[in-house]
């Protein structure tokens, strides 16, 4: 069931209705009810009971854990368990085919023959197994430091994982912040309710007006990547970041906005991050829960483990306190952003792209910054002025179009050949041309002014915050321009219906 | 706090109203406005009428109703368009009932040969009526017969289809279809640009009948069902064109059926001589008559009318004054079509002398 189609908003009205037109007693049912149906429908047989089996598995070992932390018992048999168990349900969907042919690969360089089909391995994943794993995963890591106390409902430990609103796409979320919101009563709120599909529509304008519409320039240069070069490559790898981020935010636009409308609030994803001043500012802008939660649960405790410790000591001895200090800073750092690489997807692009790359940039960053900072002062600069914080937003937003080339593209070497010919000519025709790409006269102006209001939209939210509270204390006739102008531009711009191919959200297929 | 509640309430449904206005004015400018669409959407438009013909194209390129009314005083309008099959017919005359109150129906009996059609045949007709509960059953009737790829929110809603089309809003003509209310000059007739000589029918004629198929059957059951119960004649007539033995079959079956239903039958294609139809000059393929077979085809039949149904003459009623102008202006392009189409017919002849 995609979430761009009838039967999924008609599933959430439904539900809707239920919540707030039934028993108060039993409200905290609909939502597991929902989730079950949409986990039923949208899973294989297989695919459904791994689900279960990781919730199940989460579950005991998240009981077991906190009864033996209770009692000051030793829970790490349990605990490892779990995690193990998830980690590998995890690897088994997602990266199994990864790790069988890099290892086959790896064998035929030995020179051992080999034939293996490898269709075999690809078999579907459970809808969003990427993102109720990690919930599930840091559901027990918070139960095993004693941050939350373990639920005794199994129903509510699968809510936790598997509600239907943000199963498929995130935002990460952690059991402190919904257990107050999921399992009590909520009253219907007409205003946060009005916020919620308010936020919807916004959401829908970002995906059917913005990404939709942009995505056809970006898809006809990636695709043929020997055809275009210089320009077009560039242009075209801006454009996929804001078509990523029309996309991904918009998505999470309509999960929180429908969040709202259960009176649930959901953990934001994203902070206008193209106002970022370096990479690493960018990433704790974008997919921020994703940011934090390996921050917690990754980091952290790697940065606490005893090879780490080693390494810092040793790295001491040899390069003294200050750089020990940054060396298991950027070890820590690598693992983290392998881990991001390896979430994104089993393959090479992503392990290289969304992960070295961006280690490396802000490694490199951290480095230089003190430097350029030094300079900046020798040479009279203040570094807070506008035209120089520009510059550094212009080389956040080309350091992050390269790693997203990587993303964009069908391979690791497909992203080198595209990153090639972008240096390979300059083409600047490609300032002109390129915009016919995207569709005709029409289409062109419905995307710069479409993209305008974002960026509107975007400065708004950064400098007066959120944009709701703004229009609702404006007079109802503007009010109401504003929702059916918004209402009514998805309908007549929105790129969907028949003879289009209604593409899903790219960030779904994790 | 009650008082906030029932603001809110109220507030939600007055956006509700408003939203529901603009979405059908958008729907209705944005949709496609040929003359199928004027032939079903501009009957609302019309004088009180007594006779309604619907059909598909073996209609409106036949039926002359302003030279029926010049001639007899008949008040007809062809609600027909092209490609429209027997499962339209139901809904066409229920539209057309929804702004009169017709004394005889007549259906053509060639659209009554199959049940179903295209998307594109559908969409003549289901998109250019009104946002209506006659518009809803027929497209729902429509998507059960024939099912669809498309999700039916595109058929129901069909702003949901055309939305593609967004710059006609620029568009000031499209403007003017707002309330999806046009004004068919020539009562749904439609003057036709071409002609070609064809060869006349032969041995079609045949006492066999076809078996229908239990669609089609349904189809027809549940149209003459409705048209029994209705306050207004039924005139089943099949209109002359290149019949076929199997056509004629299927037209037997469909006879029976109509005299079941005690439903006139009159199948034109047995009265050529009658009607004087030359086919080396009347017709413009083998499924259409041109402008002169229209005029010999409406000169037969409104004759036939005047003789078997008692239809008032309205010629001298003032609020059909505009109807003899219109008539003016509609014998002056069918002079043109004339003029045009025997200056084909020279070129043709200068041709084959060459």
């Amino acid at each position: 069931m995609a979430v761009l189609s009838i039967k999924f908003f008609s599933l959430v009205l439904l539900s809707l209705v239920f919540y707030y037109c039934g028993p108060k007693k039993l409200q905290w049912a609909v939502l597991p009810c929902t989730s079950l149906y949409f986990i039923l429908i949208n899973n294989t047989w297989y695919c459904q009971i791994f689900f279960f089996l990781q919730v199940l598995v989460t579950h005991r070992c998240a009981c077991k854990v906190g009864l033996k932390n209770r009692i000051g018992e030793a829970s790490n048999k349990d605990f490892t368990f779990g995690i193990i168990f998830n980690i590998l349900v995890l690897a088994l969907f997602k990266y199994s085919r990864f790790f069988i042919m890099n290892t086959l690969m790896v064998i035929g360089f030995f020179g051992v023959d080999y034939s293996l089909e490898m269709s075999v391995f690809e078999f579907s994943a459970p809808v969003g197994v990427s993102f109720y794993t990690l919930i599930l995963v840091g559901y027990l890591c918070d139960v095993k430091w004693g941050k939350t106390t373990p639920q005794s409902s199994f129903i509510k430990t699968a809510l936790l994982a598997g509600n239907y609103i943000h199963i498929m796409s995130g935002p990460f979320i952690r059991y402190e912040q919904v257990e107050n919101q999921y399992f009590v009563a909520h009253h219907f709120d007409y205003k946060e309710f009005c916020f919620g599909l308010q936020r919807v529509l916004w959401g829908l304008f970002k995906k059917l007006v913005i990404a939709a519409r942009l995505e056809n320039s970006v898809d006809l240069v990636f695709n043929n990547s020997t055809y275009y070069n210089g320009l077009y490559i560039w242009l075209a790898a801006f454009t996929f970041m804001i078509q990523l981020y029309a996309d991904f935010s918009g998505l999470m636009d309509i999960v929180i906005g429908i969040g709202e409308c259960y009176g649930i609030h959901l953990p934001e994803n994203f902070r206008t991050p193209f106002f970022s001043l370096s990479v690493q500012e960018y990433w704790q802008r974008w997919h921020i829960s994703l940011g934090l939660f390996l921050k917690d649960y990754v980091l952290f405790p790697i940065q606490r483990s005893r090879l780490l410790n080693y390494i810092s000591k040793k790295a001491k001895i040899a390069f003294g306190k200050k750089a020990s200090r940054k060396i298991s800073s950027y070890v820590g750092m690598l693992c983290v952003w392998l881990l991001i690489g390896i979430w994104h997807g089993g393959a090479w692009k992503y392990v290289i792209g969304m992960g070295i790359w961006f280690w490396t940039v802000i490694v490199a960053e951290q480095m230089i910054q003190p430097k350029v900072n030094a300079f900046l002062v020798a040479i009279h600069i203040d570094p807070m002025v506008f035209s120089w914080r520009l510059l550094k937003i212009i080389k956040t937003f080309v350091l992050v179009a390269i790693g997203n080339i990587f993303f964009r593209a069908d391979s690791f070497k497909t992203a080198l050949v595209i990153i090639k010919q972008g240096v390979s000519n300059l083409n600047p025709s490609a300032t002109v041309y390129y915009w016919k790409l995207l569709g005709s006269k029409g289409d062109i102006l419905i995307v710069f002014a479409s993209c305008f209001l974002l960026l509107c939209v975007s400065l708004f939210t950064e400098i007066k915050g959120d944009v709701r509270i703004w229009l609702s204390k404006q007079i109802l006739v503007f009010r109401w321009t504003v929702f059916l102008g918004l209402v009514f531009s998805i309908i007549l711009f929105g790129v969907y219906g028949p003879g289009y191919n209604a593409s899903e959200f790219v960030y779904r297929g994790f | 706090m009650k008082r906030s509640i029932i603001g809110n309430i109220v507030r939600t449904i007055c956006f509700i109203a408003v939203f529901i206005v603009l979405f059908i004015i958008l729907s209705y400018i944005l949709r496609q406005h040929g003359y199928d669409w004027e032939h079903i959407a501009g009957i609302k438009n019309e004088k009180p009428l007594d006779v309604i013909y619907v059909g598909g194209s073996n209609t409106f390129v036949y039926w002359q109703p302003l030279k029926a009314f010049n001639d007899y005083g008949i008040t007809s309008f062809d609600m027909a368009t092209n490609s429209a099959p027997a499962d339209h017919m139901l809904y066409y005359i229920k539209e057309a009932q929804k702004y009169h109150a017709p004394k005889l129906v007549i259906i053509e009996g060639r659209s009554l040969l199959a049940c179903g059609t295209s998307e594109g045949g559908f969409r003549n007709g289901s998109d250019a009526m009104s946002y209506s509960i006659n518009r809803t059953f027929f497209i729902h009737s429509y998507i059960k017969r024939n099912g669809v790829e498309a999700s039916p929110i595109y058929y129901y809603l069909d702003l949901f289809k055309y939305h593609t089309q967004y710059s006609s809003i620029l568009d000031r003509d499209h403007w003017e279809n707002m309330f999806n209310s046009p004004y068919s000059k020539y009562k749904g007739w439609k003057f036709i640009y071409s002609y070609s000589p064809i060869e006349r029918p032969e041995l079609f004629l045949t006492e066999e009948c076809a078996t229908l198929s239990e669609k089609h059957l349904n189809c027809l059951i549940e149209l003459f069902d409705y048209c029994r119960n209705q306050d207004f004649e039924v005139l089943i007539t099949v209109s002359p064109y290149a019949i076929t033995k199997d056509d004629f079959k299927i037209l037997n079956a469909i006879e029976i059926l109509a005299g079941q239903y005690g439903f006139s039958f009159l199948n034109t294609n047995l009265s050529y001589d009658e009607m004087n139809i030359d086919f080396s000059n009347d017709f413009y393929n083998i499924g259409h008559v041109n402008v002169f077979g229209a005029e010999k085809y409406t000169d037969f039949l409104s004759n036939y009318i005047n003789d078997n149904y008692s239809i008032p003459d309205h010629r001298d009623d003032k609020q059909y004054s505009t109807w003899f102008l219109e008539y003016e202006e509609f014998k002056e392009e069918e002079y043109n079509v004339k003029k045009w189409i025997l200056e084909q017919k020279e070129k043709n002849m200068n041709k084959e002398e060459q």
